[in-house]
């Protein structure tokens, strides 16, 4: 799968293929393609000195946790 | 003025979703984006025109984020686990015969009327200086 923005072409939008997505899958132009659109939501990746921390300390915090939810 | 690591935005943000999975739950909606940054950013305000230590910088990104109500559900799990990460990326760990009296304290102060939070707050800074004092050795 490729993920690409919405761009606005006239009165339409388009999405674009990178060449080494037509490259991939041996597409040519004038090709007809299916193509099935997702709408994504992008989400900030966890810095790795914070992924070490939480997965060091999330066994502790686990019961904390639980308690604030239930709070 | 102290040299601390500090959270961003996008920290907070990628904390949280992990919380809530961890919690077997769907992360909620961001629904506060100008409220989250303004509690992430407070306590570097509070370090620069007040001098705040690490221990009242921690607390005080704890409290910011749980009146931020920047989610639908899980402020007070976002507000506490990052606070520890906050400490954590300071190299000040959060002790586990702590934890529950330190939530139940906090959660006092939530809760508290804001003219009464500043004595209670007092409390909780205290409770996080003696483990910034312990990790400095």
């Amino acid at each position: 799968m490729i993920q690409q923005q919405v761009r606005k072409s006239g009165n339409s939008f388009v999405v674009t293929i990178p060449k080494s997505e037509m490259d991939r899958l041996n597409l040519h132009e004038g090709q007809s393609v299916a193509v099935d659109i997702t709408p994504l939501e992008l989400k900030p990746m966890i810095r790795p000195e914070i992924a070490e921390i939480l997965d060091r300390t999330t066994e502790a915090a686990a019961p904390m946790m639980k308690y604030l939810k239930d709070k | 003025m102290f040299d601390l690591n500090y959270l961003t935005v996008a920290d907070v943000i990628a904390i949280y979703d992990r919380v809530m999975l961890e919690s077997d739950q769907m992360p909620a909606a961001l629904v506060r984006e100008d409220a989250l940054q303004r509690a992430v950013h407070h306590p570097r305000v509070l370090a620069h025109y007040e001098g705040a230590s690490l221990a009242a910088q921690a607390v005080d990104l704890a409290l910011e984020l749980a009146l931020a109500h920047a989610w639908v559900d899980g402020n007070k799990r976002i507000s506490v686990r990052s606070f520890e990460v906050f400490l954590e990326l300071n190299h000040v760990a959060t002790p586990d015969a702590d934890r529950k009296q330190f939530i139940d304290d906090f959660i006092d102060v939530v809760g508290a009327k804001p003219e009464e939070r500043s004595e209670l707050l007092g409390g909780l800074i205290g409770m996080v200086q003696r483990w910034v004092d312990a990790a400095a050795g």
